[in-house]
């Protein structure tokens, strides 16, 4: 490159440099600590602003305005604050916060301001969503009737999730919380459906851990993992559920079904408590400031099905809660199920027992699902949560004696086998054709003569039975959602074809 | 709040010496005194001559200007910066100066919560802002 090119290069960048002189708005930090900042000046600012803080270097970090005081402002900062000083200059951007969203973020790992963490290089998108944003409202909306699959026979049968419902996933620490989401997730493999798992205070070795476990099932591909670890600063955490579903939006918006896992909420309400605590707002019950049920509803309120004329999207919300020893009747986990449509209880007792999910069927509900349930699985699961019910009641005693009549002994049989073909192994989502074919052979008693024991390798044989004999049944299931008379009896057969070489097998044995 | 709080002093004497004159005047400040050294509150005495000149600036609707300079400024250039800044905000407005040598050259002017920085540090900032994109 010659010396004259150069200059020439250097004059070409300069000729367009104009030295704008322009009045602008300035604040100084007062206070700062424990990533809050009090911020004085300022006075025009708006509520939720973002605000740009420099510290004597020169380094840039934004924050968010919180509160607006009498002589001051108060502010989170998301980012590194400890590199910030009393007196350091605070500039406006009249911005309100927002993030990257589109093609672009899918697939990728963000921190709560859409910026990458899984060194995959930068993140080009043109369009960004306010982080805050009104639900949608009321003419907006159709109510929900298509089903959300989960792959997750008692999920599906017994507490339908669909598409635009809110429902909680509730438990204590190790029931498989975090387990049902992922499964939910996988399943949405080839069903046109973005997923976006936000992880709020969680461990970074647990977030690379489903990070890893999704790209490995090919679930990454429609998947964004939005993290907030647990050694980031509150703020961040604060932020992370909002910014996750303003990404979901932007799909629901164009029409297309999301489904977003708040991991979770009761992580969400304790940053949020902090920050409010330093920001000198007055504590309630458990400490939580007043207006901790008002950051749950106005997230969850985004959870919508969109009306046809709007694009029919969806935003399907499955928050997740962990409680401590079971106790449902704190003050968060009574505002997140008052606040969705249903929720999902897993116990340790059952997950102890090995009823893996680990779902109370008693405790859990759906509020709206059943509505965009298949009508075939309607059909066939319409007993299952009696005969379950019934079984649980009689469980304890037959805990006594043995001298129980043949029909409490029947509802008894019954009601361990279908406890037993609920039960589902980890990252292994069935499909809705597959589940009805199990759950019709137990709930009509087929599997009455099959021991509980060999229930599980019965199911295999069946999976792969109707995967050859039975195909046509399963595509029609998929296509029509229903099952007509023909295919039933069709089914019947396969399953007592089955049944009865597995009781000659049995016999053999003996 | 505080009782001893160094904007509640002063707000207080503010009010208590306000149209006062000779020995009235003299009694108030005697009195206020005699309360700082018996509540060991001497060493808030600047702070509290800073936030009287605040709240008798408020009071007046007298704006202060601070106007940094890498060279003293002379009179008529500090007229100039104060009558553009009395005609943004059509408010009366007294000028501070101060000067620092890391400007460079040029002028900061702040007054309220606003800054207008004109320094030669700063567009050469933006300048390298501009050529390193």
């Amino acid at each position: 490159m010659s010396y004259d090119h150069l200059v020439k290069s250097l004059q070409k960048q300069l000729e367009d440099f104009q030295s704008d002189v322009k009045e602008e708005a300035i604040g100084e930090i007062i206070e700062v600590g424990d990533g809050i900042a009090k911020v004085s000046g300022l006075s025009d600012v708006k509520s939720s602003e973002m605000l740009e803080f420099e510290n004597k270097v020169g380094e840039k970090v934004y924050g968010v305005v919180l509160n607006l005081e009498e002589f001051s402002i108060g502010a989170i900062i998301l980012g590194e604050y400890t590199s910030l000083r009393e007196g350091d200059k605070v500039k406006r951007t009249k911005r309100i916060l927002e993030v990257p969203v589109g093609e672009a973020v899918v697939g990728r790992v963000v921190n709560p301001l859409g910026q990458p963490i899984d060194g995959k290089g930068e993140i080009k998108s043109n369009q960004f969503y306010p982080v805050e944003k009104i639900a949608p409202g009321v003419i907006t909306r159709q109510s929900v009737f298509q089903p959300l699959e989960t792959g997750i026979k008692v999920i599906d049968a017994i507490i339908p999730i669909g598409k635009g419902q809110r429902e909680l996933i509730i438990g204590d620490r190790q029931t498989g919380k975090t387990a049902l989401a992922i499964d939910a997730i996988i399943n949405q493999a080839g069903k046109d459906v973005i997923c976006i798992y936000i992880a709020i205070g969680q461990k970074e070795s647990k977030v690379a851990r489903i990070v890893a476990k999704l790209e490995e099932s090919g679930a990454m591909e429609y998947t964004t993992v939005v993290s907030a670890g647990a050694s980031q600063s509150a703020a961040l955490s604060y932020i992370a559920p909002y910014a996750g579903c303003s990404m979901g939006e932007y799909f629901m918006d164009k029409g297309k079904d999301v489904l977003v896992v708040y991991d979770d909420l009761s992580k969400h309400a304790v940053a949020y408590r902090q920050i409010s605590l330093l920001l000198k707002r007055p504590p309630g019950r458990e400490a939580y400031p007043g207006d901790v049920f008002y950051v749950h509803s106005r997230l969850l309120e985004r959870a919508a099905k969109m009306s046809e004329e709007l694009g029919g999207g969806s935003l399907t919300a499955l928050p997740i809660i962990e409680t401590q020893a079971g106790d449902i009747s704190a003050y968060i986990p009574t505002n997140v199920i008052s606040i969705t449509d249903g929720q999902i209880f897993l116990e340790t007792d059952l997950f102890y027992k090995g009823i893996r999910p680990a779902l109370s069927t008693g405790l859990s509900v759906s509020r709206v699902g059943s509505a965009a349930q298949k009508k075939a699985m309607k059909k066939v699961a319409g007993k299952l949560k009696l005969d379950l019910a019934q079984y649980r009641e009689l469980e304890a005693f037959a805990q006594f004696g043995s001298d129980l009549d043949d029909a409490t002994r029947q509802q008894l049989d019954r009601g361990a086998r279908v406890t037993e073909i609920l039960k589902q192994g980890q990252f292994n989502p069935i499909s809705q054709g597959k589940q009805i074919a199990i759950i019709y052979a137990a709930a009509n008693g087929h599997l009455d003569k099959v021991l509980v024991t060999s229930l599980a390798a019965f199911e295999q044989k069946l999976f792969s039975k109707m995967e050859s004999e039975g195909k046509d049944i399963l595509d029609n299931i998929e296509k029509t959602g229903e099952l007509v008379e023909k295919d039933e009896q069709k089914l019947k057969n396969i399953i007592n074809d089955l049944v009865e070489l597995e009781v000659k097998v049995g016999e053999d044995k003996k | 709040m505080k009782k001893n709080d160094v904007k509640i002093l002063a707000s207080a004497l503010y009010e208590a010496s306000k149209d006062k004159k000779g020995k009235e005047l003299d009694k108030v400040i005697g009195n206020f005194s005699a309360y700082l050294s018996q509540h060991h509150l001497v060493a808030m005495i600047p702070a509290i001559l800073v936030e009287l000149e605040n709240i008798h600036f408020l009071k007046e609707g007298i704006v202060k200007a601070y106007i940094t300079s890498s060279l003293e400024l002379d009179k008529t250039e500090i007229k100039n910066i104060v009558d553009i800044v009395k005609r943004k905000i059509k408010q009366e407005v007294v000028a501070k100066t101060e000067t620092d040598e890391s400007i460079i050259g040029g002028a900061v002017v702040k007054y309220k919560d606003k800054i207008i920085d004109m320094s030669i540090r700063h567009q050469l900032n933006n300048l390298a802002k501009q050529l390193s994109n």
